[in-house]
Order: C-alpha cells, then sequence, then structure tokens
C-alpha cells in the first residue's frame, strides 16, 4: 500500500477515463480543445472543410493512441503534434509537397516595423492558406510553432538549407501581401 | 529583406505567433458526431480482430490436435493389430541379401532328412503338444498375419519334427537372429543336440522337463513348447512392454482429442454466432488486411549423430539371462581368444571410425501470430538422418544341429547389427577380421510433426533476428544399416516391422537463432544454426541392448523461406 500518493490531478483523470474508452471523457477532452485544435488545423489546411476532416482524422488518432502519452508535456502540446502530424500525413498522401511555382512577386521591403493588429484573425488565417502547400508548411511549423529548420527537414524529409530558402519565400510572399493591404488601405484613405 | 539565408526570427513571425498560436476557431457542430461515429467503428474493429484472433487460434488448436490424433491414431491402431509384437526387443535384422537364405534352408534341409530317418519312430501324441495347440491357438486368434501357423499345426494335429510351415517374421529365442528375407517358412525342431536318451527315443515330444519342441522361424516370433520354455506371450519376460496398456490409453487419448474438439467448436460457433449479430463486412475486410497466417517452408542440413556404441566385451548387461559377450549365457558360445581380441578391436574401430553423415529435414508449416513478434509454428516433416562407420570385422553366426553337431553358418552381420539385441543365443558367435574394410551406412527416416514458437525482432527495415523453440513427434519411417560388403548383411526395417529394435515413435526437441531478410513485404527469407536433441535413445529399449545407448542430436543449419498471408506487417 503507498502511504504518499501523489493525487491525481482532473487531466490525469480524463487521460485514464479515455484510455478506459469511456465516450463521456472523449467528449470532455475534445470540448476542451477542439477549437483551439481547429485553428491549428485550418492553418495547415487549404480549406476549412479540409481542415475539419484532419481534425476529425487526428482527434480519432489522439483517442486510440492515448495509452502511448507518456505525460512528459502538457496533453495540450501532445494533442496539439498529433494534429500536425496528421497534417503531414494529409497532405502528403494528396501530393501536395511538391514545391509550386509561386506567380506572386516577392517584396523587397523589410520586414521590420510590421504591425498585425489591424488585421483580423480570418484575414491573417485567409493568408497563410493562400500559399503553397510546402511554404505553408514550413512557415507555420517555423514561425509559429517555434521548430527549427532542422527539425522542420527532418519532418518533412528535406534538407535543412531547402527548408530555410522556402521559408524565406514564404516570408517574403506574406510581406508582399501585407504591403500591397496597406497600399490599398492607405490610397482608401486618401481617397475618402 | 529578401535573403533566403534570413531564417532568424523577426517581428513578423513573433506578431504571427502572438495572434495564431492559441488562436480558436469553432469546429462544425456535427463534428464530434462524426468523430464518435469513427470511434464506434474503431472499437468494433478492435473487437472483431480480438474475436478473429480467438476463433483462427481455436482453429488452429482443432488442426493440430486433428493432426496429432490421426496419427496416433494410426500408429496405436497398427500395434494393436500385432499384439505379441513387442516392438524393439526383436533380436535383430529382418532382410539380407538375396543369396544367403540358400545356405540356411541347405542346411535346415539337412537337417530334414536325418530327421527323416527317425520317422518311423512312434509319435505319442502327449499333453504337452494340447498344451502347445492351445497356445498356438491364442495366438493365431489374435494375430492375423500368425493364423496360417497355428492352422497348419492343428492340421497336422501337433507338430512333428522336420515339419516346414510357414510363419510370419519375428524372433527365435533359440537361434537369435536368423533372418531370410522373402521366406515365411519355418521349421520344428526337437530335443536338446547330443541329448541321448531323447534321441535315442526318437520321441521329441516326451513330456520330460528337459525336454522341449521348437519352432525355428526365419525372420519369425517363435513359439516354444516345452517346461522350459517361457509361456505363450512371454517370449521377452523381462522389461517387456504390456501392449494390454496402450488401448486403454488411446481410449483416454481419443476422449481427450474429442472433449478438445468439442470444445473448440463450441467457442468457433459462440464466436460466429456474435459475429454474426455485428457487422460482417468489417470482418472480411480485417481478414484480407490484417491476415496473421504465414507459410513457412525449411530446409536444414544437418549431421547428426545417433549416441549408439559397441558394447564392451567385459561388461556385464542389466539383463544377466541374455548378454552378448563372451560369457553368454546361451546355448553355447563359442569363444576364443582371437574372437575376444576382435571385439575389442572392433569395438575400438567403430569409436574411431564412426562419424555423422549428411543428413537433412524439410518442413512445411502453418505460422500464426500469436503477438507483434511471437508467432506459433506448426506443420508437417520429413527428416532423413544419417552416420557413417568403416569396418574391418564381421560377426558370424553358428548353428549346430542337433544329432550331428554339424555347424551351419548364417550370414555375416556387421558388429552393429548384432549388438543391437542382448538376446544373440545362436549356438556360437565370433566376431571375425576381414580381408578388406568395408563401409556400413546408419539411415534413420522419420515423419516429423513440429510444434514451436518462433520470436521476430526487427534490427532494421529489411533484417532481423529470430530464436526458435520446439518439439516434434518423429515417426520411424524406416530404418536401415548398410554395409558396402556384398557379403555382410544389410538391414532394413519398415514403419510395419514390428520386430524392428528402433522406437517407432520418437520426441525431439530443437533450437534455433538467426538472421532474417525481407525479401519483399510478403516473403523473408530466415538463416541460422538450429540443433535438435532427441529425448529417447533411438533403439527402443535401451537396457536390452548390449550396446551402449545415447541420446541421438543433429547440428545443422536452419533455412526457411516464410511466405505471410495478406499484408505483411501489422
Amino acid at each position: 500500500m503507498k502511504l504518499f500518493t501523489k493525487p491525481k490531478s482532473d487531466e490525469d483523470k480524463l487521460i485514464e477515463g479515455c484510455i478506459a474508452g469511456k465516450r463521456d471523457m472523449q467528449r470532455l477532452l475534445y470540448d476542451l480543445y477542439s477549437r483551439k485544435m481547429m485553428a491549428v488545423c485550418m492553418r495547415y489546411a487549404p480549406t476549412s472543410f479540409e481542415a475539419e476532416d484532419m481534425m476529425q482524422e487526428g482527434f480519432v488518432k489522439v483517442f486510440a493512441n492515448i495509452q502511448n502519452f507518456k505525460r512528459d508535456c502538457p496533453l495540450e502540446f501532445w494533442v496539439r503534434r498529433i494534429m500536425i502530424n496528421t497534417a503531414l500525413k494529409q497532405l502528403r498522401q494528396k501530393s501536395l509537397m511538391t514545391v509550386s511555382h509561386e506567380t506572386e512577386e516577392v517584396s523587397n521591403i523589410a520586414s521590420e516595423g510590421v504591425i498585425l493588429t489591424g488585421y483580423s484573425m480570418d484575414e491573417l488565417l485567409s493568408m497563410i492558406q493562400s500559399l503553397a502547400p510546402r511554404y505553408r508548411m514550413v512557415f507555420n511549423l517555423y514561425a509559429i510553432e517555434g521548430y527549427n529548420h532542422k527539425e522542420i527537414g527532418e519532418m518533412l524529409g528535406i534538407s535543412e538549407g531547402t527548408s530555410k530558402s522556402q521559408y524565406s519565400r514564404a516570408r517574403a510572399i506574406l510581406q508582399g501581401m501585407l504591403e500591397r493591404q496597406e497600399k490599398s488601405y492607405q490610397e482608401h484613405v486618401i481617397s475618402q | 529583406m529578401s535573403s533566403a539565408n534570413n531564417h532568424k526570427r523577426n517581428t513578423l513571425e513573433d506578431e504571427f505567433q502572438r495572434r495564431l498560436f492559441d488562436a480558436e476557431a469553432r469546429p462544425a457542430p456535427d463534428l464530434w458526431a462524426r468523430i464518435d461515429h469513427d470511434l464506434t467503428v474503431q472499437e468494433n474493429k478492435d473487437y472483431k480482430k480480438r474475436a478473429l484472433f480467438y476463433r483462427q487460434l481455436a482453429a488452429a488448436c482443432f488442426v493440430l490436435f486433428a493432426l496429432t490424433g490421426a496419427l496416433l491414431a494410426y500408429y496405436y491402431s497398427g500395434s494393436l493389430n500385432q499384439p505379441g509384437a513387442q516392438p524393439g526387443i526383436a533380436a535383430a535384422p529382418a532382410t539380407k541379401s538375396a543369396a544367403a537364405p540358400a545356405t540356411v534352408e541347405e542346411a535346415m534341409q539337412a537337417y530334414a532328412t536325418q530327421q527323416e530317418e527317425a520317422a518311423a519312430m512312434a509319435y505319442t501324441y502327449t499333453e504337452e503338444t494340447a498344451t502347445t495347440k492351445q497356445a498356438t491357438n491364442a495366438r493365431g486368434t489374435n494375430q492375423d498375419g500368425r493364423t496360417a501357423t497355428a492352422k497348419v499345426i492343428k492340421l497336422n494335429d501337433g507338430p512333428q519334427a522336420g515339419d516346414y510351415y510357414n510363419v510370419s517374421p519375428g524372433y527365435s529365442s533359440y537361434l537369435g537372429y536368423t533372418p531370410m528375407p522373402g521366406r515365411s517358412r519355418g521349421y520344428v525342431s526337437g530335443g536338446f543336440p547330443g541329448n541321448a536318451a531323447g534321441g535315442a527315443q526318437g520321441n521329441l515330444f516326451a513330456p520330460h522337463g528337459n525336454r522341449y519342441i521348437q519352432i525355428i522361424t526365419w525372420e519369425s516370433v517363435t513359439i516354444t513348447f516345452g517346461n522350459s520354455a517361457p509361456a505363450t506371450g512371454q517370449q521377452f519376460p523381462v522389461g517387456s512392454q504390456s501392449l494390454a496398456a496402450r488401448p486403454k490409453s488411446f481410449a483416454e487419448m481419443s476422449e481427450a482429442q474429442q472433449a478438445s474438439r468439442q470444445q473448440a467448436q463450441q467457442s468457433v460457433e459462440a464466436a460466429q454466432s456474435k459475429l454474426a449479430a455485428q457487422q460482417p463486412k468489417t470482418v472480411e475486410a480485417a481478414t484480407k488486411s490484417n491476415s496473421r497466417w504465414s507459410l513457412n517452408l525449411a530446409y536444414v542440413p544437418s549431421v547428426f549423430e545417433q549416441n549408439i556404441g559397441l558394447p564392451d566385451p567385459l561388461s556385464m548387461p542389466k539383463n544377466s539371462a541374455n548378454r552378448f559377450s563372451l560369457a553368454a549365457a546361451g546355448p553355447s558360445v563359442n569363444a576364443s581368444k582371437e574372437s575376444f581380441q576382435n571385439i575389442s578391436a572392433a569395438r575400438d574401430e567403430f569409436e574411431e571410425s564412426t562419424q555423422p553423415a549428411y543428413s537433412y529435414a524439410v518442413e512445411a508449416k502453418a505460422g500464426f501470430k500469436l503477438k507483434k513478434k511471437l508467432k506459433l509454428l506448426t506443420g508437417i516433416g520429413y527428416s532423413e538422418s544419417k552416420s557413417r562407420s568403416r569396418s574391418n570385422f564381421i560377426v558370424r553366426q553358428f548353428w549346430t544341429k542337433p544329432r550331428s553337431n554339424e555347424r551351419y553358418e548364417l550370414s555375416p552381420t556387421t558388429y552393429f547389427t548384432s549388438a543391437l539385441n542382448d538376446g544373440f543365443s545362436s549356438d556360437s558367435v565370433s566376431v571375425a577380421r576381414t580381408g578388406d574394410s568395408f563401409d556400413t551406412e546408419y539411415k534413420y527416416r522419420h515423419l516429423t510433426v513440429p510444434v514451436g514458437l518462433q520470436y521476430e525482432h526487427d534490427i532494421n527495415k529489411d533484417w532481423f533476428v529470430y530464436a526458435a523453440a520446439g518439439v516434434a513427434a518423429n515417426f520411424l519411417l524406416e530404418s536401415s544399416v548398410t554395409a558396402s560388403n556384398q557379403e555382410v548383411q544389410s538391414v532394413n526395417y519398415t514403419a510395419d516391422d514390428y520386430d524392428s529394435p528402433f522406437r517407432n515413435v520418437q520426441f525431439s526437441g530443437n533450437g534455433s537463432v538467426g538472421v532474417g531478410k525481407r525479401i519483399s513485404s510478403n516473403l523473408t527469407l530466415a538463416l541460422g544454426p538450429e540443433v535438435r536433441h532427441y529425448f529417447n535413445t533411438l533403439v527402443a529399449d535401451p537396457d536390452k541392448a548390449a550396446a551402449p545407448q545415447g541420446k541421438p542430436y543433429a547440428i545443422g543449419m536452419n533455412m526457411s523461406l516464410n511466405y505471410q498471408l495478406g499484408n505483411s506487417r501489422k
């Protein structure tokens, strides 16, 4: 008999309930993380429909493999990682990982001083979704998830240098988009 | 800034991360319902996989029990048809070269001529002959193959000296081994050689304690009459294995098999009824996509050590009543000093020259994956185990005519063959040196039913290591001792020879470790050393053999090809 057992946290109870296959616990976990994960999936998927498919598959994987969760990190990180891996798998299956030739002009303007406060989240997501799949992937992983280029290279099966160059190009495209948005906004203000 | 080398985090990255990392979006309202449905399907699939696993396990057990039961039934039914048969105790060899029998037959005919001279003498039907008839009839009713013997004796109203009759193969306690292939004739002799009283009276069947009549057979079981002879059915009194126990054990085994079969069928039916109530299509899909079954073909070239020696002439066998030694208690043994020296020399020569010969085993097995890395393998196989030696010595046996004391020589045999039993009781035995040395090959062919477990561990994508262990039932198909010298008799026993000294069913254990390579998604090749050790001696009753007996073993190289049915890896 253990005299000093660590009291179980709510997260532990939630995990154990999911491992036991209790549907109410699974629903609880879904309710807890579904909004954040939906936003994650929308960043990786080109459309919201595909984001929902991605999330559906991701949550099924979460519940099927939750007994393998080692609890060495917060549960949210683990769920997020599964969503990202699902996104990578889906994109790989759809053969969208090939680099498309961007027709957009690459901005040469430095990005210092960029303020995104004026943009709504939908606008920012729309900009990211408009990127080519591999650019979108590299940008998400580097700029938002915080992976370094070496890790990204291993995840995508590309070299570190390729990851860097693709990120730079994605970044330049986004800067161009922001610049054009800024110009059109200024013209709109002047005309008024 | 658009440099390709610019990979430092900047305001842009920070801004995007701040706005989007913890962003939230509302999923579609029906998304949970879709996930719930997927989870239900997944759970059903897992359940059906487990159900399928137990069904297949039950089927595998059923096949294994049925196969084992059929083989045991075949083996024991064969034994039951031969109630007088005593496997392994028989004296020796059953076949010989075609030229050899003539010598013995001539000897018998000459002896018959002598007996015909005494034919004028009155023959008194005694109580002993009545007993003889009873004993013979008792044997005849139990043995189809020997009914003819009983009938002949009965028609003649008791055996008479000099009579020939048909008998089935067996052993003579008086002559010891008297081989004559292709013959099924016997001869009735009477009286001790040199027994003046019996000879003078000419009454070979007189009811005196020191009189007897004996049916001398070639390849035969002897039926012996008289006070000095053992009782019917007790020709080999020491350590004889009672066959009465066999029907009982077989019945028990049959019941056990029947019970296990019923249990297996019940479990299969229960699983089927459960599955029928749920999604059958999913079961089919699971069956097709992830099969636990595999087919395995194995070839194991090996070297075989039969572990049989030759007897020390000075040693005392356990059964002191019958021994193959210079002091043997047979009717008479002509053991000269030279013969003694030759026995010692033959023994040393056998130990030095005996070496394993090329042997092999082939097996076709079905594999059933119990766990991810553990597999149950069972099937059927065939093995041929050989050993060989070189010798300069032969064993010569002589039989003496009872009346004239004239000696006749039987076919020479190898010392090995003679030493497989200790009832070597021909009138005289000698071990002689031949002019030219000759090779002797010992061959044992078995039908095997292996059952084993194999554990596989991946080294990388293409290579894996394995460890396997199991047991096998080995059913003797044929055993032979073949000499390259034409004059030396070769012997050969088939599965139906009940006078074979060799064990008909032999169990063995085997172990193997090695590496494997995945040739394709479904096909793997494994290679590794294998050791096979038999749990018993080759000779059925080692205590009755003059030669020292050990448990044989084989060391070989296992080469197996495995084909995974359905998807290769789960």
